[in-house]
């Protein structure tokens, strides 16, 4: 067998693997065995299939990794060696183009192989790469967190549980995105956005200092109590949407022949995809050690948590920058009227004697102390700055390359930012295509393109929603009138359906002329739809020359314009001529 | 008032290679620097340490952004290093920044957002001409949507192209940044563009000044009211945010007016820049009812010569048919006959009474028939004009979602369909020639004709 052939085996598996559009556990074992019989071709097969995962739909990226996992798992050597070289590459850029259910998948496949080993009962693969895969997760990823640690009956402090700051983050991070997900739920839920505000700070303190691993424990515990009430509260939540949603809607989950365990399919609605991330699954995703059956209200909780921390560390905290100093001098300085009418839990703690935090719910970024009144506004102070710092880039930490936009670290965000990075690319590649022949110019400022359409009238102005366009499949293509706009008597001007005519010009005796390409006689017609004398299917070029072309000469001529209506870019061309 | 793009593009490119020193400008921790390029000048900036942004709307780093006809400023809030490369007519860094302001106002704003119970707040920025209203409006704008919110910006100032063209009054949904290079940005009207598109409601009032025709002013700004609440009722996005309300120079002689804007758009805050008078005059007059601030004036605020305007103007009517340098977009016309076209302007002698016309103030406005029943009983809005060429030619007209058949009250509350410009007209052979945005018929809709006009 030279070369060539084992190169055709590559292409062969490369075709067969376009069947796995859908989780087939009867393709993948097929594919595992003609892998196994073709070793000698094996970096032609792994370049297959880390071309298909890298070109299959989102939709069936999945599938392809559940083959590389077969592969590598059932045969081992070499396979596992060489999908290890690009293992880091291979599985990060498809998960950020992933949606949410499927990253969790891709995550528990990954779980799987910090355990599996190989026959000669080393490692999986090599470790760099999934040690980089891992960091990646923790960075990227909340509901991912180092190491599953193994789960606890009580967190006793005499335990040696590995303690280091990233878990805390990644506990900050998870309640952070309860949070967020109750208030999504109820957006009036003041309550969750102060311990938003809360947490993001705390987070900030443990980042930028180091603590001594008792103070840590002491945190830990306050987070964990947090992360269990929001836990609980969501849980209810959920049901009270459960009981609201069709009962078909709800245990829609299908089972997958899988290597893995058994994943279930997310749902359609967002937000309950979120809530059956952390309820439907039984499982407790974060792999939290179960606190006591205390349900401690929300509130004692952070108030608690923040008084330990006052006591702790936060004195010591120095960096200028960063707000929280600041913030909590503020928050101890304020003793405003707040809003709050519930009943505030206050709490035995021994520590805190004249705390003022003592009646007021714990916020945060005490936004309250911005009063909307002249001196306020005018006053120049250290406090606001900060505030803002802290929502705009500490909040936002993730910066789009390419337009400045910014993104939070939840996972909702970063779902919008993967979104939003997509977006870019497909409207890129778009305007890229439209005026690719624009000469030496960076992509498109040579070529126009036309698809211009009318604004909304008021009734469909009231019905649009920006965000719903945005996040359809293909916002970019939005041309508006078409499938938003109902209204009657509207053109719909999609590019398709353009029609190329150009009206005769009143000064034309004959009503006929030449086509300014292949010279030959173009006449004029009465379209009825129009009302008026054209030649059809001819274009201007869109000069003011007077000249005609027959729209397929024009085309043929200038093979970038497509069907799509002429650009300004040509008009230049043909008048230099 | 920032917008870009010379008629192109490749000559102008040669000049900037040649001059290919950049310079690079350190700008400190919570200063500006400000830039004016002319018309005819082309300036790329680059971002190259730090963050900046321009108008609120923070700037990618590394990536040129180019300036024509553009006076603004760069804001920093931590330090940043800019480099650019060009012409400029000025520039120079200044730490007299009204932002600090503008960020405590920002917060005030969001603290109303997030208390619970309170409603969204829908501001008014009140002020005298060139004191920096359309740049706070396109900060505390950009400044929600960074906070993932989606404020509604309503221009009410006719001279200022927001998401349109000049003689509009627009209400525009802010779902995503502002295109700094352009000013405010693409809409839906054009084709695939770099940034998402907005999608506004237009209505034409057609002139520069507001008082050359208040009544239809009038009628067009509790219009778009209606339509910009209506909306926000539906939207929960917005309805978080609330609205952000620019507005033409008015002063105490336009109280009327002021308190028309405040009940048509429910207005709960209203902030005045840099006009100690009309603050305390409002204070009497608002008493409690709605928040009353007041800002200084902008330091850096440059006057926007009559010149420079009507340059702004002429480009933004070229871009809405032509696009821009990034993404052009070809027009179409079309010869009609005269019986194609029905064209009505404002009525004549409506001239700035502001006595006269008074709809229903304390009721709780904007209900339809408060609007309607005052229409039969006042004089007319609108008038037919004449098909000819003094009338017509190198006008820019507004063409209405009304039907030229519709009657003259329907076509006197419709809003923008779209717009053309009559680029020729044949009194002989009773021939209009017309500039289309989109391809195909001329639109069977009812027009306005303003005082603009256009030539290529
Ligand atoms: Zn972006
Ligand atoms: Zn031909």
């Amino acid at each position: 067998m030279d070369e060539k052939d084992l190169q055709n085996i590559g292409e062969d598996f490369y075709t067969n693997m376009e069947d796995l559009t859908f989780n087939s556990r009867p393709i993948i074992t097929n594919l595992t065995i003609i892998a196994e019989e073709n070793t000698q071709a094996a970096p032609y097969i792994v370049k297959a299939v880390e071309k298909r995962i890298d070109k299959a739909l989102h939709t069936q990226k999945l599938f392809a990794f559940y083959l590389l996992d077969s592969i590598c798992k059932n045969i081992g050597s070499p396979y596992t060696l060489l999908f290890g070289d690009n293992l880091f590459k291979t599985f990060t850029s498809a998960y950020v183009s992933l949606d949410d259910p499927t990253r969790k998948k891709m995550i528990d496949l990954f779980k799987t192989w910090l355990t599996a080993k190989n026959s000669s009962g080393l490692p999986l693969f090599p470790q760099e790469p999934v040690k980089k895969i891992e960091e990646f997760l923790i960075r990227v990823s909340s509901i991912y967190q180092k190491r599953v640690t193994p789960p606890r009956q009580s967190p006793t402090p005499t335990s040696t549980p590995p303690m280091n700051t990233q878990e805390l983050i990644n506990l900050i991070n998870s309640i952070t995105l309860l949070s967020r997900e109750k208030l999504r739920v109820f957006p009036s839920d003041t309550e969750s956005l102060k311990k938003l505000d809360v947490l993001s700070k705390v987070k900030q303190v443990i980042e930028s200092q180091g603590m001594d691993y008792t103070e840590l424990l002491k945190v830990k515990t306050m987070l964990q109590d947090m992360y269990k009430s929001e836990e609980e509260a969501l849980k209810k939540l959920l049901a009270v949407q459960q009981q609201q949603q069709s009962p078909a809607m709800n245990n829609m989950s299908v089972p997958i022949p899988m290597p893995m365990e058994q994943v279930s399919v997310a749902p359609e609605h967002p937000l309950k995809r979120q809530f059956q991330q952390f309820v439907n699954t039984g499982s407790n995703p974060l792999g939290l050690a179960p606190i006591g059956n205390l349900l401690v209200p929300p509130k004692s909780n952070y108030e608690q948590l923040f008084q330990k921390l006052i006591k702790v560390k936060l004195i010591k905290y120095k960096r200028q920058r960063l707000p929280t100093k600041q913030f909590l001098k503020s928050l101890l300085s304020t003793p405003r009227t707040t809003t709050n009418t519930t009943t505030n839990t206050t709490t035995n703690t021994t520590t805190s004697t004249t705390s003022p935090l003592k009646n007021r719910p714990l916020i945060t970024i005490d936004l309250s102390q911005f009063d909307i009144n002249s001196s306020t506004l005018l006053k120049n102070t250290t406090t606001s700055y900060d505030t803002f710092h802290q929502l705009m880039f500490v909040d936002k930490p993730n910066k789009c390359a390419q337009c400045g936009k910014r993104f939070g670290k939840t996972d909702r965000e970063m779902k919008l930012r993967a979104d939003h990075l997509d977006w870019h690319f497909r409207v890129n590649s778009k305007l890229n295509q439209l005026g690719n022949s624009g000469a030496g110019s960076a992509g498109n400022s040579g070529l126009a393109m036309s698809c211009k359409a009318w604004y909304l009238d008021d009734v469909a102005f009231f019905k649009f929603r920006d965000l719903e366009v945005f996040y359809s499949d293909d916002g970019s293509n939005i041309t508006t009138n078409g499938d938003l706009h109902d209204n009657k008597g509207t053109n719909t001007t999609s590019v398709s359906n353009v029609k190329h005519y150009v009206p005769v010009p009143e000064s034309s005796l004959d009503m006929q002329t030449q086509c300014g390409i292949c010279r030959e006689t173009i006449k004029g017609q009465y379209d009825d739809d129009l009302g008026e004398w054209v030649y059809k299917d001819a274009t201007t070029g869109n000069s003011n020359s007077g000249k005609v072309f027959h729209w397929s000469c024009f085309s043929e001529a200038n093979p970038q314009v497509n069907n799509r209506s002429v650009s300004a870019g040509i008009k230049r061309k043909f008048e230099y001529e | 008032m920032l917008v870009s793009f010379p008629e192109d593009s490749i000559l102008t490119k040669h000049i900037i290679k040649l001059k290919t020193d950049a310079t690079i400008v350190e700008i400190e921790a919570k200063s500006e620097w400000r830039f004016e390029v002319a018309f005819e000048q082309k300036l790329l900036i680059k971002v190259v340490e730090g963050n900046a942004e321009i108008f609120g709307t923070e700037l990618a780093n590394d990536i040129e952004y180019k300036f024509t006809g553009a006076k603004a400023s760069i804001y920093t809030h931590e330090g940043c290093k800019l480099q650019y490369q060009g012409e400029v007519s000025s520039e120079y860094i200044s730490e007299e920044t009204e932002m600090g302001h503008y960020i405590n106002l920002h917060l005030a704003l969001e603290n109303i957002r997030n208390t619970a119970g309170s409603k969204a707040p829908n501001v008014l920025i009140l002020g005298a001409k060139d004191s920096g209203k359309t740049t706070l409006a396109k900060i505390l704008s950009s400044y929600a949507l960074r906070m993932d919110r989606q404020p509604m910006l309503v221009n009410l100032d006719p001279s200022n192209s927001v998401f349109s063209i000049p003689g509009s009054l627009t209400a525009t949904p802010i779902s995503d940044i502002f295109d700094v290079e352009e000013g405010w940005g693409n809409t839906y009207t054009s084709g695939p563009t770099l940034l998402h598109p907005k999608q506004p409601n237009v209505r034409y009032y057609g002139y520069d000044d507001i008082n050359t025709n208040l009544k239809f002013y009038k009628e067009n700004i509790s219009r778009l009211g209606l339509t910009a609440l209506s909306r926000l009722q539906v939207d929960l996005d917005i309805k978080r945010t609330g609205m952000i309300v620019d507005t033409p120079p008015l002063g105490l002689k336009n109280i009327d007016l002021i308190q028309d804007i405040v009940s048509d758009f429910e207005i709960s805050v209203i902030v005045v820049v840099g006009n100690e008078r009309l603050f305390i005059d409002l204070r009497k007059k608002f008493n409690g009812r709605l928040s009353l601030v007041k800002i200084p004036k902008s330091a850096g605020v440059v006057e926007i010569d009559d010149a420079f305007k009507r340059k702004l103007q002429q480009r933004a009517i070229r871009e809405y048919f032509h696009g821009t340098a990034s993404t052009p977009l070809s027009p179409y016309t079309a010869n009609v006959d005269y019986k194609y076209i029905k064209a009505y302007k404002p009525a004549s002698g409506n001239t700035s009474v502001d006595a006269g016309f008074n709809p229903s103030i304390d009721q709780l406005g904007y209900d339809l028939s408060a609007v309607t029943g005052d229409a039969k009983s006042k004089s007319k809005l609108i008038e037919s004009v004449e098909n000819n060429s003094a009338n017509l030619l190198y006008a820019v007209v507004a063409i209405l979602h009304a039907d030229k058949k519709d009657d003259e009250d329907v076509v006197a509350r419709s809003s923008v369909f779209g717009f053309a410009v009559i680029s020729g007209a044949d009194d002989d052979k009773h021939f209009v020639r017309i500039l289309l945005p989109v391809p195909g018929r001329v639109p069977d809709k009812a027009m306005i004709v303003g005082e603009f006009r256009y030539t290529e």
